[in-house]
């Protein structure tokens, strides 16, 4: 897996979950996220307070139709969310209020992303 | 003989009135959110109440002078703070909250709502960049008791619209410039015709990196305008939207923070189509209020006056006219709202939708206004009737946030997949 592998996405959200707060707050605001990670190998999962799962299973409260290379900046903190819509690497579906509940959730997947991404360099 | 006698028509209902329609007459498919029609209601209260009694006095003043009483009215309802986050103390309100509260604006003043919708403008800037730093310094003035303005300088003598289109950026001339001088950027230029250049704090200004050709280093710096270098020139003596000042800003060898860059160098040009797709919904309400403001005095007019024992209204060529006038309302607002609504759902706001509503409602609110003075006749001629305001601003949206041609371009190039 190289950085960038949408694999790597969906492992570092599985990740996040043991992230109890994450979790709690998924749950808690019923928030859900459906990412279509474009690019060679285009993938689509979904993130919901039971988990990550393939595809859309259903309808979710965000729809990020995102870059893999936007993606792995985001999740590192290198690059806002609505900087990263202006500079076209993102497009985000969903009432864009939301947009300000996925930054709550940004640095509990980060942590879990950078933990995967960046070891391969760190080893 | 012409009879001069009238007569009142009772319980006509009103277009403004459109809550009370849908619920009365109607069921509609697009029902305002309830804090989005709250909002309605007080905008319109604050429109009728404080700004329509200025609205003549405000028209006739000198082109330099500005009411700072109404602009601090709309501050205590909370107008210039309506897309700063709840959170942070603002309205929280989105693209179709703006939309809405434009429209009644503009049915009785557009040159009150683009102070408003100006400085919104400029906030944007700050908001969308998601910068905290930027925010804390240069959003809570919006917050405070005594009213601020901010503005948004992109025009210049050379070049407006036409820096939104991408075979234009590379032969755009005299952009402003923007010199790296250590830490700092160093700005060079004139900006012109800048709403809210001669009363803003602060604008977000838009300028070249030095070595990149014409407009494509375009960058967004927040400049406070008592910056050293930084002159406010002459105020444009405009033939309608007199209210708002359209002021040259000179900037001459400005020194600006780094940190003073909103989305990066070189990301201006990025941000100014997703701001312009944003702000095309919010002109286009903005036209949809103008056309309603003078099709509401043609249509009261119309009630009352009698010609040959009956009603204006009731002849076939004049009930032509506010039919017609009536339609390219209603088809305005539905272009809005559906534009509106995306923009909230979508990030960056689509291209297509927000300027056909602009384009459609831009050309309705000339035709509408130029029926409603056809209806009211030689009063509609006269300064003090409103209806010959609205005729000289009907004209004004056609201008700022993409001309025709402009707006033009950006729909076929959306119906062929071409990115504008």
């Amino acid at each position: 897996m190289t950085v960038q592998d949408p694999q790597l996405f969906i492992e570092a959200f599985r990740a996040a979950f043991s992230d109890a707060d994450f979790a709690a707050l998924l749950k808690e605001r019923e928030f859900s996220i459906q990412f279509v990670v474009t690019g060679d190998a285009p993938t689509a999962f979904l993130l919901d307070s039971d988990g990550v799962h393939d595809g859309a299973p259903h309808p979710a409260s965000l729809r990020l139709e995102v870059r893999p290379e936007t993606l792995h900046l985001i999740l590192l903190g290198q690059l806002g969310v609505t900087q990263a819509v202006v500079a076209r690497g993102l497009v985000v579906k969903g009432p864009v209020p939301q947009v300000r509940r996925l930054a709550d959730h940004l640095p509990a997947m980060g942590r879990a992303y950078a933990g995967l991404a960046l070891a391969p360099a760190s080893a | 003989m012409i009879a001069t006698t009238t007569t009142a028509v009772p319980n006509a209902p009103t277009l403004s009135d459109l809550s009370a329609l849908n619920a009365a007459a109607m069921p509609s498919l697009f029902q305002l959110p309830p804090e989005v029609e709250e909002l309605r209601e007080e905008v319109r209260e604050f429109a009728q109440t404080v700004v329509k009694p200025r609205t003549l006095a405000n028209d006739l003043a000198p082109a330099d002078a500005f009411d700072w009483e109404m602009v601090e009215a709309g501050h205590r309802l909370g107008l210039l703070r309506l897309t700063i986050p709840k959170e942070l103390g603002g309205r929280g309100m989105g693209v179709l909250g703006v939309s809405v509260a434009m429209e009644e604006l503009a049915s009785v003043c557009p040159s009150t709502a683009l102070i408003f919708g100006a400085s919104l403008l400029g906030q944007t800037s700050v908001l969308f960049s998601g910068d905290q730093q930027l925010q804390s310094r240069f959003l809570p003035p919006f917050l405070g008791d005594e009213p601020v303005l901010a503005c948004n300088a992109i025009t210049e003598e050379t070049a407006g619209c036409d820096l939104l289109i991408p075979e234009h950026a590379e032969l755009a001339e005299d952009v402003m410039t923007a010199r790296r001088d250590g830490d700092h950027f160093v700005l060079n230029g004139i900006k012109r015709f800048i709403t809210n250049g001669k009363t803003a704090e602060w604008a977000a200004v838009f300028a070249n990196i030095e070595g990149n050709p014409g407009a494509t280093g375009l960058t967004v710096f927040i400049v406070p305008l008592d910056t050293e270098g930084v002159t406010r020139g002459e105020v444009a003596d405009k033939m309608g939207y007199r209210a708002c000042l359209g002021t040259t800003l000179h900037f001459d060898d400005v020194r600006v923070p780094e940190e003073n860059i909103a989305f990066g160098e070189g990301g201006g040009w990025n941000y100014l189509t997703v701001q312009s797709n944003q702000a095309r919904s919010i002109v286009a309400a903005m036209s949809t209020g103008v056309a309603r403001g003078a099709f509401e005095i043609a249509k009261e007019w119309a009630g009352e006056r009698v010609q040959a024992g009956k009603p204006l209204y009731e002849h076939q060529f004049t009930a032509r006219k506010l039919a017609e006038m009536s339609s390219k309302i209603e088809a305005s607002r539905l272009l809005y709202l559906q534009a509106a609504y995306q923009a909230d759902n979508m990030m960056p706001a689509p291209v297509y939708g927000p300027a056909v509503a602009k384009m459609f409602a831009d050309r309705a609110a000339i035709e509408v206004a130029e029926e409603a003075m056809s209806i009211v006749g030689a009063r509609g001629y006269c300064r003090d009737h409103g209806v010959e305001k609205l005729v000289r601003e009907s004209f004004g949206a056609r201008i700022y946030e993409g001309t025709p041609e402009v707006l033009a371009l950006a729909i076929t190039g959306a119906l062929y997949g071409r990115r504008l």
